[in-house]
């Protein structure tokens, strides 16, 4: 008899609540390694904070997110800290690169924050793949002021991939991005993401690249369906 | 790797980047702190170089003689030849026997207020060279009068060698008692001595006695110069009496040494100052108490006076210590109100980076990793304009000699 691997990521009737009165319910969530999922909603409908949530980064106010069988909701702020660092790659929305560092250097940042991050050769040889593969490798030496917004976000891209997360959490990633480059950087997001065994979630409102995910769901008027 | 190790080494990283990236900022917050913190600094290096430098010259010169004035005159004309120090010039050189009875002491006359291009010409003895070990550089001492030996400083200001010849300033137009400008010879160049002498111009004091009108040089009075005025009468007893229009020479004296005369007893000669250099300590303290004695009897303050020029420098460099403290505190207040400008661009420099350092902490960096960056900014700013006060206190303790002269002219 063969076993079903256990899903990497599971949430519970999920809900989050704002002060100004936002309320988000989130209906189970199961993703498994190397899966992807794309969450469409338009601007303000919740996704950002659906991420959040599954990062550990906000709490719920009910149900629970599991990560390999680790429930995070009932982690302290600190080993919730410590699960993103270990875990997570986080695409920001408004790309969140440092302006002091070249690209390569916002690339490795994630390993000048944490020393549970060796900030060695193999990062550095990944780093420069990465950056290959985003084509911002001649690039890799500029400052993040020299490029355009569709190439500040791919170092954010390439920033998420270079710790080899097994959650890659991206936030509107090609939103900034001509369309002739958001499906490529849509499909390069879900092939190393499969490559490297991970789960990809990704909230997007553009619906011309929800085909490039295994599976979409959406989200409005404070629910995810 | 340490974690420590670690994470001071990427703090470091990141805040080299940061301030390079920012630059121009960062580096008005480093001169701006490094001159808050080199004031205080550079004043203490400048006054400790300033009061060693009156000391290490006050010290050397056991005591020194002169009329009555004021002490701090006395002293600075002596050591530091300074011009405006009101010269003492109402001594003879017959006070020269009140330090040199019973073989107390030797008393080096000096004669001052004399200058050449605004330059001290130092009128003294051959034992005022040997006292302060002055070596000559190249050429030789002065021989006879109308030569010079210049201090090296002068021979650099002035651009001069040895067999130069120029002329010495001339009193001012009201006195009608007149300074003679003389021409001097360079005979020879002292070498560099660290000390007010590489600054003077020293003569006999036949020279400085001639500068001022008691030692000349002319041709001898003929019965038929009456006619040009040099000769206007006879004596009784037959001698001719010398007229205005008989001609002073200026020229150098080696030309005439022969005709170079004095007009009175040299023991009347006058003599600024005088370095008293006693035989012991216990000669000392009997001319000390001598010329105590001697001043508490004179009630018209007229005698000669003997004084410790250490004792006159210490009340100066107190006097300079004063001023050091109200400097300080002065510095003190300066140095709180860069440290809160400073403070306050740093904590605008970090408003305007929030959204960086969120996307630190969402990165994984602890609150605490966040702040050790910040805090590393903050100590390089601080341990660069440290070192940019230290090497500013460096040239200011540099400048301690020109402060020396100008307390001393001053």
């Amino acid at each position: 008899m063969t076993s079903t691997p256990p899903p990497l990521l599971t949430t519970t009737a999920l809900t989050f609540s704002r002060a100004s009165g936002f309320v988000l319910r989130v209906e189970p969530i199961e993703l498994g390694a190397g899966q992807s999922l794309a969450i469409r909603g338009v601007s303000g409908s919740g996704k950002s904070t659906l991420l959040g949530l599954l990062s550990g980064e906000l709490l719920p106010d009910s149900g629970t997110v599991a990560f390999n069988g680790i429930n995070l909701s009932t982690q302290s702020s600190a080993q919730r800290r410590d699960f993103r660092i270990r875990n997570t790659g986080l695409v920001f929305q408004e790309f969140g690169l440092v302006e002091s560092l070249s690209v390569v250097e916002n690339v490795l940042l994630p390993f000048r924050l944490h020393a549970s991050r060796a900030l060695d050769s193999d990062a550095r040889d990944r780093a420069h793949t990465l950056l290959g593969a985003v084509g911002l490798h001649a690039k890799s030496a500029r400052l993040p002021a020299q490029l355009s917004h569709g190439e500040r976000q791919r170092v954010a891209i390439a920033r998420a991939l270079v710790t080899g997360a097994q959650l890659i959490l991206a936030d509107e990633p090609t939103g900034n991005l001509d369309p002739a480059l958001k499906h490529e950087i849509a499909t390069l997001l879900r092939d190393i993401a499969k490559s490297a065994n991970a789960a990809l979630i990704v909230a997007t409102h553009d619906e011309s690249i929800i085909d490039c995910f295994d599976r979409a769901r959406t989200i409005g008027e404070g629910v995810l369906r | 790797m340490n974690g420590d190790v670690y994470a001071l080494r990427h703090a470091a990283f990141l805040a080299s980047r940061a301030l390079l990236f920012s630059w121009r900022r960062n580096l008005l917050l480093v001169l701006a702190l490094a001159a808050a913190i080199a004031l205080p600094l550079a004043t203490r290096a400048t006054v400790f170089a300033a009061t060693a430098s009156l000391r290490a010259r006050a010290q050397s010169t056991p005591l020194v003689l002169g009329a009555a004035s004021s002490d701090f005159d006395l002293v600075f004309a002596t050591l530091w030849f300074s011009r405006s120090a009101t010269t003492p010039t109402t001594g003879t050189m017959a006070d020269l026997a009140l330090v040199e009875v019973d073989g107390l002491a030797l008393g080096i006359p000096l004669a001052l207020g004399q200058t050449a291009r605004e330059l001290p010409i130092v009128g003294t003895t051959l034992d005022y060279f040997t006292f302060r070990n002055l070596r000559l550089a190249r050429g030789a001492m002065h021989a006879t009068v109308g030569q010079c030996v210049l201090g090296s400083d002068v021979a650099r200001t002035l651009g001069i060698d040895v067999g130069a010849r120029f002329f010495t300033d001339p009193g001012a137009l009201t006195d009608l008692a007149g300074v003679f400008p003389i021409e001097l010879e360079v005979t020879g160049i002292f070498a560099a001595h660290a000390s007010p002498d590489d600054g003077a111009i020293f003569v006999d004091m036949a020279t400085a006695w001639t500068m001022q009108g008691i030692g000349h040089f002319h041709d001898a009075p003929k019965d038929s110069d009456r006619e040009s005025g040099a000769v206007i009468g006879v004596t009784p007893t037959g001698a001719l009496i010398a007229g205005e229009a008989l001609r002073i020479q200026s020229e150098p004296a080696t030309a005439r040494a022969q005709s170079f005369h004095f007009h009175g007893d040299l023991k009347d000669a006058p003599m600024s100052a005088a370095i008293v250099i006693p035989t012991n300590a216990k000669s000392e303290a009997i001319l000390l108490g001598r010329f105590d004695a001697a001043r508490r009897h004179d009630a018209a303050q007229t005698h000669p006076r003997l004084i410790q020029p250490l004792e006159v420098s210490d009340r100066v460099s107190d006097r300079i210590y004063g001023v050091e403290r109200l400097l300080n505190a002065v510095a003190l207040a300066s140095l709180l109100a860069t440290l809160l400008v400073v403070a306050l661009a740093f904590a605008l420099g970090i408003k305007l980076r929030a959204d960086e350092l969120r996307t630190m902490e969402r990165l994984g960096a602890s609150r605490a990793r966040v702040a050790l960056f910040l805090f590393t900014e903050g100590i390089a700013v601080l341990c660069l304009a440290t070192g940019v006060a230290l090497l500013l206190a460096q040239l200011a303790a540099t400048s301690a000699e020109p402060l020396v002269r100008w307390i001393s002219h001053s």
